[in-house]
């Protein structure tokens, strides 16, 4: 009588006991939660937008934005890509200072040189 | 490296210099050779060539006491060019090709007409790398050749030169 008694006292003050623990826990990681989500994350992650699929209609969805665009070329550049392309004419019949480039002419392979 | 070697290493830089005459050909030049040209003696300070393409032209930067200049060659010539003053042509370069595309047929250098031979883009090519250059060659009537080199939108180089035989250049020297 005297154990069963004993018994009893001792399951109930155990299951009061890991109920008491659990809801210690719960409230640990409640406050550890709340200040996780309050200075360390981001509450909720801003959705992307989906690409409307009707880009003829809606070109200024589809603008590229001015930082990807490529800079424009300097004058320079573009002067020298001109002179590039129509060098390549002038070195097969003339030489820098008016002498026929016949020797370049044939070594350049067009009369199968080199 | 070890005591002695430093003390020998020490008296070794000491050591003048050996210099050998290794002939006349501007085939042969390297960084550092000396060269006289005309009574002149120049000391090659960097090598390279315009690659135009499907040719090249061999180009060696020298320099005298006075100034500097460029030995070139290309398959029919040797060009002995110096550094001038942009002031001795009859238009600034910079603000002409912002208004035009390309620079005038005939131009006006130190007084006198010069006619525009050659005028191309190319690489100038170094150890160092390469840089995009547009060059234009103008001739007068007694042979005078007048380079204009552009190397951006607003850095240009002139220079005055003429042709050159082989045998003007003398003396080549190599530092041993």
């Amino acid at each position: 009588m005297f154990y069963a008694e004993d018994k009893g006292y001792s399951f109930i003050s155990l299951l009061i006991a890991i109920i008491v623990i659990l809801i210690i826990i719960n409230i640990v990681f409640s406050v550890f939660s709340a200040v996780r989500t309050h200075y360390w994350e981001v509450p909720y992650t801003v959705p992307v937008p989906v690409p409307y699929p009707y880009p003829e209609r809606y070109p200024e969805r589809y603008k590229i934005p001015e930082h990807y665009q490529k800079e424009e070329k300097s004058k320079f550049e573009e002067r020298f890509e001109k002179k590039r392309s129509s060098s390549r004419f002038q070195e097969r019949f003339f030489s820098k200072f008016g002498r026929s480039r016949i020797s370049g002419f044939r070594t350049s392979g067009f009369f199968g040189g080199k | 490296m070890g005591f002695l070697d430093k003390i020998f290493s020490f008296f070794k830089k000491k050591e003048k210099k050996e210099e050998t005459v290794i002939g006349y050909s501007i085939d042969e030049l390297e960084k550092g050779d000396i060269v006289e040209i005309a009574g002149e003696t120049w000391e090659v300070i960097e090598k390279g060539y315009y690659d135009y393409g499907e040719w090249k032209e061999k180009s060696f930067r020298i320099r005298s006491s006075r100034s500097e200049g460029f030995l070139s060659k290309d398959e029919e010539g040797i060009y002995f060019f110096t550094e001038d003053d942009i002031r001795n042509l009859s238009l600034d370069p910079i603000s002409y090709l912002k208004k035009e595309e390309d620079l005038p047929e005939e131009i006006s250098f130190k007084g006198r007409p010069f006619r525009l031979k050659f005028s191309a883009g190319a690489y100038y090519v170094t150890e160092k790398g390469s840089s995009p250059v547009i060059v234009w060659d103008f001739e007068d009537t007694e042979g005078n050749l007048l380079e204009i080199l552009q190397w951006s939108d607003e850095d240009f180089e002139v220079l005055s030169g003429r042709r050159l035989e082989e045998w003007e250049i003398e003396n080549v020297l190599r530092r041993g």
